[in-house]
């Protein structure tokens, strides 16, 4: 036989199975026949769905010679007999009550907790842009030669754009994070979370089609720097605090502690052409009130903007493009005081606005949903499979009766498709219940539409038919097989007991599954305690950042370097403020340099900073050898080293470090950033985690800060006496009149904070849920099959007592008999995890995928809790008194 | 149930088994079947008209050799009784002389 010829589609040889045994046997060799000629003579598709066809029709032909149920008559009476079917079904479960619940009530929460987190997924990765025509949305960035791109324009530039630009229409836009509070009051202030805004030119609603579902949008009357601050209110927001409240049109909110009235409500299609929905829209033009860093804009404005379009047709891309480019090399010529070095824009580049997102995330998402919906169905399926072993008799007595298999195979399949179906419907019930509790768990973006869709309603029904017919079919096709005999003979007490495959494999699946959950969700909630109660080695809730941004007449930073320095001067002096510094960077704000050493000092990675004097004390960190740079040690520009204690524990050991010199392998110098190229160590201070929340481990150099490093945009640090956010707006505007000109943006670091927190919260909670769920529905599936299985052996267990077997020996048997599987599974799902994990890399903060102790503590967990499944049902049997049973016999 | 009477494709599944060469089996019937009647036919509807014909005792079958080519399994061979041919040259006679009828006219 050729090996590589194609053979008849398995659905059709699975659906030979279930034919009588006699029609199997002729059948099967004429089909294959049949495949084979008609695969020479029309072709494989051809051949292969006349085959399940024909497979189809042996199936449920009819047999002149066996008695006619109602399934071989018309369709009036097919319907009948559906309903006769349901109605058994119903009967049965009201039979075994207790049984049914436990598998209606496992599916559903199973349903219900993947229907929730589909929702999740649903809204933060498959909603489509909320703008009409998306595809004709793009961002604009300029081009600087053909590998740079600066993403913002100076906002008189977008205004030239905008009336020059023929094939698109540009707008400008900014994004924020303000607090929204009924009251002025500093302790709403202080309660209040910081959500996202969007600040947006006055033709920007027109552009891309807003609509108001209440009131009315920002419009060009709006956007100038003498209107009364307007804000227009995502519809998300507006059901969630003011619950859907008509009256809230002309309502006055305060926007970081500046009224603006609430002119309108969005339509809920509209949330915007952004990657996150902005929770409350604000006009450009006075979002100087509320936003400190935005200055007043006017047409001569050079606030940095982003930009965003709406292509006049979808072709027309191209056009777009050169016009925007156009429009940026004519405005070069019309500024010759561009930097001598000529690192001007080239060019504009368009970027289509989609939402490509996280996608690994929500692959993962959904891999978790699939497995904790394969272990529901495995379960139903193991409950029913016993539930149609011990049913034997009862088949075997329709069979006996002349009901064809078919009909039986439908009987079971209507009874799980009734199971999952409801459990469906409850299972919905719960996903709704559920949605607003985790949204509020993990903190989703406030912008965000989590209400279930149709597309979550559809997700479910499908869910539930799946797993009704993944959990009936196996189920089915046992009972459709079962011999007739044995049965009815009494065989249901068969002391033939022999340890069932299926049953086994599914027990082994299923153990699996937990065990890959457990682990994801042990790995997680690490990450997350190791994030929680991570020793920054600094307080991140008093202090706040503030960057004066580079402009155009300082080129050289000689200003900005004053300004930092009188500011420096002035913010000490201020009664919230407990100490003030500048640095390169700001305390997890991201951004650092990374130093790369000699090789004969390893390949380590190591984060400089630069600082002023007042650094070490502003972040709080304590000196524990040697001491730190002094000011002036600063002023000129000394090449003195501070390093982290871990670094200098990698770097020396127990050895001194003080006196040592770091040199710095040549890499290309940056622009601005002055080429030191060795160092002594004066001190060692104690570790901090200061660039970003996964950043592994605290290795820092810090250096004096130098010449030009105020041009690169060094950061003004205060250590505030109060939480930083009571605090920050009058610590703001006492810095801001040391010089109007020098405009600073400023960040909470305690919001940096939270924000790289909340992500790996989300999934420790939800892991946590789903692997809390899946470990629950393992152990009852595993308890039912342990029962089922001591129950059925019960004779055996009886003879082996009678022959002298002690209660040890029989608990023995059965938790070997029973754990193996288990144990199968186990292994198979630590490998997995083992194998799988370096994907989570990247999202567990410094805990390494491959994790001991949350490896150890999910092994735990999950055999503790299979053993105590296997061991109640056999202490159990252990107990059966053996002289009752065996005269039964 | 339509007792000893032939239906339509019972009638034509007859017919065919007459016409075809030794050896008759489903398989052959089918392909013939479905080429004269220009139809896609199931594999059941076959099986189910030869079940009748023989349960009628129109047909007979016996058990064929074992053939390597269908992996072993035997054929059922199918032939047509005195009582099949009977009846289906009266069908023939009922037809035509209904079409004569038809013709004259």
């Amino acid at each position: 036989v050729n090996q590589g010829a194609p053979r008849p589609p398995a659905l059709g040889r699975w659906l030979l199975r279930l034919a009588a045994r006699a029609d199997r046997v002729d059948s099967e060799a004429d089909l294959v026949e049949l495949f084979h000629l008609r695969l020479h003579a029309h072709g494989r598709a051809y051949a292969r769905r006349r085959f399940v066809l024909d497979a189809l029709s042996v199936v449920t032909r009819t047999h002149p010679h066996t008695v006619r149920d109602s399934s071989t008559r018309g369709v009036r009476l097919r319907m009948a007999s559906m309903i006769e079917d349901i109605r058994f079904a119903l009967r049965l479960f009201r039979r075994q009550a207790g049984v049914m619940s436990l598998a209606v009530a496992g599916l559903a929460l199973a349903i219900g907790v993947n229907t929730a987190a589909f929702t999740f997924v649903n809204a933060l990765q498959l909603r489509p842009l909320g703008v009409p025509e998306p595809e004709r949305i793009v961002h604009v960035h300029q081009a600087y030669g053909p590998q740079g791109v600066r993403f913002v324009w100076d906002y008189s530039d977008v205004m030239r754009l905008r009336d020059q630009a023929r094939s698109m229409r540009a707008e400008p836009w900014l994004n924020a994070w303000i607090r929204i509070t009924s009251s002025a009051a500093s302790a709403d202030l202080e309660a209040a979370r910081a959500v996202p805004a969007a600040l947006i030119g006055g033709a920007f609603f027109e552009t891309f089609g807003g609509r108001a579902r209440l009131g009315r949008l920002i419009g060009p009357q709006d956007d100038h720097a003498a209107a009364p601050p307007v804000a227009v209110l995502s519809y998300v927001y507006w059901r969630s605090r003011f619950g859907a409240d008509p009256t809230v049109v002309g309502r006055t909110v305060f926007l970081s502690g500046v009224p603006a009235t609430v002119v309108g409500v969005m339509d809920p299609a509209f949330t915007g052409p952004f990657e996150n929905p902005p929770v409350i829209w604000q006009p450009l033009g006075s979002a100087h009130h509320v936003v400190p860093w935005v200055e007043a804009v006017s047409p001569a404005s050079r606030q940095p903007v982003n930009v965003i379009a709406k292509l006049v047709d979808p072709s027309a891309l191209e056009r777009a493009g050169a016009e925007a480019s156009q429009v940026i090399v004519a405005l070069r010529a019309l500024r010759p005081s561009a930097p001598a070095d000529d690192r001007g824009p080239t060019g504009a580049r368009l970027r289509a606005a989609s939402l490509e997102g996280d996608a690994g995330i929500s692959v993962l998402v959904l891999g978790i949903v699939g497995l904790v919906v394969l272990l529901a169905c495995t379960n139903v399926a193991n409950l029913l499979l016993a539930s149609a072993t011990s049913r034997q008799h009862e088949i075997a007595a329709r069979l006996a009766l002349g009901a064809s298999r078919v009909r039986v195979a439908r009987q079971l399949l209507t009874e799980s498709l009734l199971l999952s179906l409801s459990a469906g419907a409850l299972g919905l019930a719960i996903a709704i219940w559920m949605v607003p509790i985790i949204a509020g768990l993990v903190q989703v973006p406030p912008g965000l539409d989590v209400t279930p869709d149709l597309r979550v309603f559809a997700f479910t029904g499908l869910l539930s038919l799946i797993a009704g017919v993944g959990a009936g079919l196996a189920p089915a096709r046992f009972g459709a097989r079962g011999d007739l005999l044995t049965p009815l003979k009494g065989g249901a007490r068969d002391p033939g007991y022999r340890p069932n495959r299926t049953r086994a494999i599914f027990v082994g699946v299923q153990a699996m599954a937990s065990m890959l959950l457990l682990v994801l969700a042990a790995l997680f909630g690490r990450a997350a305690m190791h994030t929680t109660w991570m020793d920054l080695g600094f307080d991140p809730s008093t202090l706040m950042a503030g960057q004066p941004r580079p402009t155009s007449t300082d080129p050289q930073g000689a200003r900005t370097a004053a300004f930092l320095e009188n500011a420096l001067a002035r913010a000490e002096s201020l009664p919230h403020v407990e100490a003030a510094a500048v640095a390169l960077f700001q305390p997890l704000g991201g951004g650092y340099m990374p130093l790369s050493l000699p090789a004969d000092l390893g390949h380590l990675a190591v984060h400089e900073n630069r600082t002023s004097a007042g650094y070490f004390r502003a972040l709080g960190l304590k000196t524990l050898r040697g001491h730190t740079y002094s000011a002036a040690d600063v002023r000129t520009r000394k090449l003195v080293a501070v390093i982290s204690q871990r670094l200098a524990v990698d770097l020396w050991g127990e050895a001194d470090a003080i006196g040592r010199t770091l040199e710095r392998l040549q890499a290309a110098p940056q622009r601005g950033m002055p080429d030191l190229a060795s160092f002594r160590v004066i001190g060692v201070v104690s570790d901090a985690i200061s660039s970003r929340l996964n950043q592994a481990e605290a290795r820092q150099v810090y250096l004096p800060l130098q010449d030009g490093d105020a041009a690169a945009a060094a950061h003004l640090l205060i250590r505030t006496r109060e939480p930083a956010a009571t605090v920050a707006r009058s610590v703001q505007q006492a810095l801001q009149a040391v010089d109007q000109d020098v405009r600073l943006s400023w960040t909470l670091t305690s919001d940096h904070l939270d924000r790289s927190l909340a992500r790996i919260r989300m999934f420790s909670t939800l892991t946590g849920i789903l692997g809390a769920l899946a470990l629950g529905l393992a152990a009852v599936g595993l308890f039912g099959v342990a029962s089922f299985a001591a129950s059925q052996r019960l004779a055996e267990m009886s003879v082996r007592i009678a022959i002298g077997a002690t209660d040890r020996d029989i608990r023995r048997l059965l938790l070997r008999d029973n754990l193996r599987p288990v144990m199968l599974g186990l292994v198979a799902g630590l490998g997995t995890a083992l194998l799988g994990g370096q994907f989570l890399a990247g999202v567990l903060y410094g805990i390494s995928p491959r994790d001991p102790l949350a490896m150890s503590v999910a092994v735990g967990v999950l055999a503790s809790a299979a053993t105590l499944a296997v061991l109640i049902p056999a202490r159990r049997a252990a107990r059966v008194d053996p002289a009752r049973l065996l005269r039964g016999f | 149930v339509k007792g000893d009477r032939l239906g339509e494709f019972e009638e034509l599944t007859l017919l065919a088994i007459r016409a075809l060469e030794p050896p008759v089996y489903s398989v052959p019937i089918h392909q013939f079947l479905e080429r004269m009647t220009g139809r896609d036919l199931t594999m059941g509807a076959i099986y189910s008209a030869l079940d009748r014909l023989e349960h009628k005792k129109f047909v007979t079958s016996t058990l064929g050799p074992a053939t390597a080519a269908r992996g072993g399994k035997a054929k059922r061979l199918f032939a047509v009784t005195k009582l099949g041919v009977h009846t289906l040259a009266q069908l023939k006679g009922t037809r035509e002389r209904i079409w004569r009828a038809i013709g004259a006219r």
